[in-house]
């Protein structure tokens, strides 16, 4: 950016637009405190690779596990590396160092954490699952969050939480530990409050793709023996990402900058894709166990869900609402009439999701936003492809279909770019 | 946040992360000066963790205990109250759902299995012994090698209780810690 504008400084003295003086403050206003914060960021990113990697290094190379060295010897080797780091640690607060000091001594201490514990249970055999392992690890490097402002900490904490979550939550007849990775969760929302409060901080734009994608990714912790239930579980999340999105904090950032509304769209119209196929809910819906768990975490997710909607409506008007905002409802009564009727369930989904892809084009069409537009006709050939599956229909007319799609696709973007030079 | 707070949480957690490894080192270095040393006959096999490392697990003979009352809950834990032979050699005194006040005998906390043919069924919980990177596969490939030769293999795992804290020390295979008949 600021090349760009020092680039163009000459030709705007040149022709009068600014004067000499202002240019040189331009240029000694872009130039010099960017070189040294740049420089800064670049040895912060070393330094924490450089503490991941040694911490990394410490951990592989005692699952070695040296039979020749005595047990005291592994002990120290297992204690020293973590008093190594809480000292460097403690020394960057004390004497108030640089970031660089604090991120990489955070990181190296969160490694070493887990290192000693990790040698230590070698060291007596104890049998102790993973989860177990890294659920004392993270719990144990959550203060690590706010004793400094350490960035690195609030990554490390959603990785190994999210990872706590994914061996906890996924595989046959799993214990649902659901309360204890929200909390894990939990501990580190005020960090990312106060980085959405500073002004252009990436490390809060990294945070809206993260965040999500870690409950996303750890919902299987919720439920267990009712994949009915998961489909619900996933719509209301989905639709509290959705009304998250449309929060006025979100309002001047780009798509990228916002992954709740992204992963919130995105994902409610792959559920729905899914759900359109009567198989899921014949199959699905077979099992008629549902344990409290699941009960509660169905009921905690849609009065979220309905929450976000509500501070929405606050702040939109009704006209503002987009019909994403309340799919979550919709769905939520759909899934009741298929615990009774999963035909009628199938045909609604099918409807829902045609009238959501036409609502789309129109409203592409009419503000010329060639990205809706193209949704909403990826939605319809999505939904066509689906019900492909569904019906006999012969290989020739399957391909006139799709050549028909395809050639559909052309003429609509076209007339939309003709629409768009006009104006 | 407030420097004192700062201080305040930083000491709490070094204090935390010190306390968490060392109370383990204490309570298993209590057990293996003081604890009463049992042998349980077993066979091992190689998987990996990663982050700790290469290690055998052990299936023991000790696995059920026989009885008639079903009402046992897969995934509780059981007391598990343990005798021992002229040899060294553990044998279950009895399996109980409560902690027993009268019985002088060692305990360990097992999680329990399925009922079925008339025994509970369980899983000790000292099945894994770590071993060096190079040496956890040779040690499976030498059990199975004895045994394809249909000679009799005497192995089993030297575990010292006290007060229901169990450690696993070694695992020998006729007579020769298993770390050192890989070597061999």
């Amino acid at each position: 950016m600021s090349l760009k504008i020092t680039n163009a400084l000459p030709e705007l003295v040149e022709n009068n637009i600014i004067t000499e003086e202002t240019a040189q403050k331009i240029i000694a206003y872009y130039d010099k405190p960017k070189e040294v914060s740049n420089s800064n960021k670049l040895f912060i990113v070393f330094g924490i690779l450089g503490a991941a990697l040694v911490g990394l290094g410490i951990i592989l190379i005692m699952a070695h596990n040296w039979d020749e060295l005595p047990k005291f010897v592994k002990l120290i080797a297992a204690f020293f590396p973590m008093i190594l780091g809480q000292v460097a640690l403690g020394y960057s607060i004390a004497k108030n160092k640089s970031m660089l000091w604090k991120e990489t001594a955070t990181v190296f201490l969160y490694f070493s954490v887990g290192a000693c514990i990790a040698l230590v249970s070698q060291v007596y055999h104890i049998s102790g699952n993973l989860e177990s392992f890294i659920l004392a690890w993270t719990v144990l490097c959550t203060p690590l969050l706010y004793v400094t402002k350490s960035k690195s900490a609030i990554f490390l904490h959603l990785i190994f939480s999210t990872y706590y979550a994914l061996i906890t939550g996924y595989g046959y007849n799993v214990q649902t530990t659901p309360l204890l990775y929200f909390v894990l969760i939990s501990a580190c929302i005020p960090r990312y409050i106060s980085s959405m409060k500073e002004k252009e901080s990436a490390i809060a734009n990294a945070l809206h793709w993260l965040l999500p994608a870690s409950l996303l990714l750890s919902l299987p912790v919720c439920y267990d023996r009712s994949p009915q239930i998961a489909y619900l579980l996933y719509m209301f999340l989905f639709g509290i990402y959705i009304n998250i999105g449309q929060f006025p904090y979100f309002k001047n950032k780009s798509l990228l900058q916002n992954g709740y509304l992204c992963l919130g769209t995105i994902g409610t119209i792959i559920l729905l894709l899914l759900t359109s196929f009567h198989d899921a809910w014949k199959y699905d819906f077979r099992y008629g166990v549902v344990d409290t768990v699941e009960v509660i975490s169905v009921i905690t997710l849609f009065l979220g869900a309905c929450f976000v909607f509500y501070i929405n409506t606050k702040f939109q008007k009704l006209q503002q609402l987009s019909m994403f905002q309340l799919i979550f409802l919709v769905f939520g009564i759909i899934f009741l009439i298929g615990l009774v009727d999963t035909a009628t369930a199938t045909i609604l989904i099918n409807i829902l999701l045609f009238a959501i892809g036409i609502v789309l084009i129109k409203k592409g069409a009419d503000h010329i936003q060639f990205s809706t537009l193209n949704y909403g006709m990826v939605i319809i050939t999505a939904l066509i492809i689906c019900r492909f599956y569904d019906t006999e229909i012969s290989f020739a007319i399957r391909g006139l279909i799709f050549l028909s799609i395809g050639v559909g696709f052309f003429i609509t973007n076209y007339i939309m770019y003709k629409k768009q030079l006009k104006k | 946040m407030k420097k004192t707070y700062i201080y305040l949480l930083f000491g709490l957690m070094v204090i935390a992360q010190i306390v968490a490894s060392a109370q383990i080192v204490y309570k298993h270095e209590t057990v293996i000066n003081s604890g009463n040393v049992y042998k349980f006959t077993t066979a091992p096999i190689d998987p990996s963790d990663p982050f700790r490392g290469k290690y055998i697990v052990l299936d023991f003979d000790i696995n059920s205990f026989p009885t008639t009352d079903e009402d046992w809950n897969y995934g509780e834990k059981a007391y598990l109250y343990l005798g021992k032979n002229a040899n060294g050699y553990a044998y279950i005194d009895t399996l109980s759902k409560t902690k027993l006040a009268n019985n002088p005998n060692d305990y360990i906390l097992v999680e329990l299995g399925s009922h079925y043919n008339g025994k509970i069924h369980f899983d000790l919980p000292f099945d894994t012994y770590y071993m060096e990177e190079s040496k956890a596969y040779d040690a499976e490939l030498l059990y199975r090698e004895n045994n394809r030769r249909g000679e009799a293999q005497e192995v089993y795992a030297v575990v010292h209780i006290q007060e229901g804290t169990h450690v696993l020390t070694d695992v020998v295979v006729n007579g020769i810690s298993i770390k050192d008949a890989v070597k061999k």
